[in-house]
């Protein structure tokens, strides 16, 4: 599961850090408060049982960093990141010269790309020596999640959906977003789009989520409860005459999507799992989504709940 | 454009806004083009707006009204 971490902030992300640490180093973390921290967001003295491994665990002075982006594309391959180890790096000196760290840990949200990353990580142990040091991205972060859900509710990172206004200019760049983002549509399945444009049956949604295996809670807490108050809008705007263009776009989308789900719907268990997954393809390729990708998931319930995508037989 | 779909607005469609401008020029037999859409408007909605090019098109192909180029009316053919 990859939980939103894009959509916190600077401090909750260095509270959920910590929290996380609470777990993997032991109960005797401490966090910094907001403010000049010196490189420092929360520190552990100990040594501890399972970090990084059970056959040698780390032990000492342990040092906390959390570096927060609010990008979800954003990786440890990006210049900005770059720019911040950088930044970094004297502060942890500093540290080491004070006999104040053995161990650094930098957790970010930025996903941690294999070369760049271990490159990066090298570059801290050489230049501040010190040899106890990792990177932690948004991969390890969500695995760690996926262990303690108890931080997730905490966190209330399985919420997926923050109410926003919603502006036809939003949704009109969503809907290129992902018309951008999906193949081109072949000839042959003009056909297929033209029978969902006038496909005007729909099922009881209690059945459809039935068929679909999409939970009763996500249905409930997350569609009903969130984001089908702005379904209208969405329904508004497809039906004025001057998104005719746009409709077209919208339906070619629909089809394609439509088309992925059926072939890959044995991968996922949960039909929400879905809705993330292509989540993560519309926004992860798309730089014109910035502040607005919380709608693609209103988006994609819309879809499902006017049964545009989804089974209805 | 003609044919619905399942987010064409019946109010705002080629056949509605058709129907609409068969009604007036049964009542009024010339009408200009200016005054068509004000009415059009009026009644229907400013979203009607977008439509009422195609509508006339349309009620030209079948042959149900004429244009008269001298006076820029439109003329119902029955």
């Amino acid at each position: 599961m990859d939980y939103r971490l894009e959509l916190l902030d600077d401090s909750t992300f260095e509270d959920l850090v910590n929290t996380i640490c609470q777990k993997i180093l032991g109960a005797g973390v401490i966090s910094f408060s907001p403010g000049k921290d010196g490189g420092r967001d929360g520190k552990f003295s100990g040594t501890v049982h399972n970090f990084p491994n059970n056959t040698i665990p780390w032990s000492g002075k342990f040092i906390i960093q959390a570096k927060w982006t609010g990008e979800s594309s954003a990786s440890c391959s990006d210049h900005d990141f770059e720019k911040i180890v950088n930044q970094e790096i004297p502060k942890i000196k500093k540290l080491k010269d004070a006999g104040d760290i053995d161990c650094y840990l930098l957790f970010t949200n930025r996903k941690y790309t294999g070369v760049k990353g271990e490159q990066l990580l090298k570059k801290i142990v050489a230049e501040t020596g010190v040899e106890n040091s990792v990177i932690i991205g948004k991969e390890t972060i969500n695995n760690n999640l996926n262990q303690h859900k108890e931080i997730v509710r905490l966190f209330r990172l399985d919420l997926h959906h923050i109410p926003f206004d919603f502006s036809d200019e939003e949704i009109k760049n969503i809907i290129l977003a992902f018309k951008q983002q999906i193949p081109s549509i072949e000839s042959d399945i003009k056909a297929e789009v033209d029978r969902i444009k006038h496909d005007f049956s729909f099922i009881d949604k209690k059945e459809k989520n039935k068929k679909n295996r999409l939970g009763e809670d996500y249905f409930q807490n997350e569609i009903a409860a969130k984001t089908l108050m702005d379904f209208e809008k969405i329904e508004r705007f497809l039906e004025s005459p001057q998104n005719e263009e746009i409709k077209d776009y919208y339906y070619d989308v629909v089809s394609e999507l439509s088309n992925q789900i059926t072939i890959k719907r044995d991968n996922f268990d949960a039909f929400e799992e879905i809705f993330l997954f292509i989540y993560k393809m519309i926004c992860d390729g798309s730089k014109e989504l910035k502040g607005t990708k919380r709608h693609v998931t209103t988006f994609l319930h819309y879809m499902y709940y006017n049964c545009e995508i989804g089974l209805k037989e | 454009m003609i044919r619905p779909d399942r987010h064409t607005n019946p109010d705002f469609s080629v056949i509605n806004i058709s129907a609409f401008i068969l009604k007036q020029l049964n009542a009024f037999y010339a009408v200009s083009y200016d005054s068509l859409l004000k009415r059009v408007i009026d009644t229907l909605g400013e979203e009607s707006k977008e439509n009422y090019p195609y509508a006339l098109n349309f009620l030209f192909l079948l042959g149900k009204l004429n244009y008269q180029q001298e006076t820029e009316d439109r003329k119902s053919v029955v």
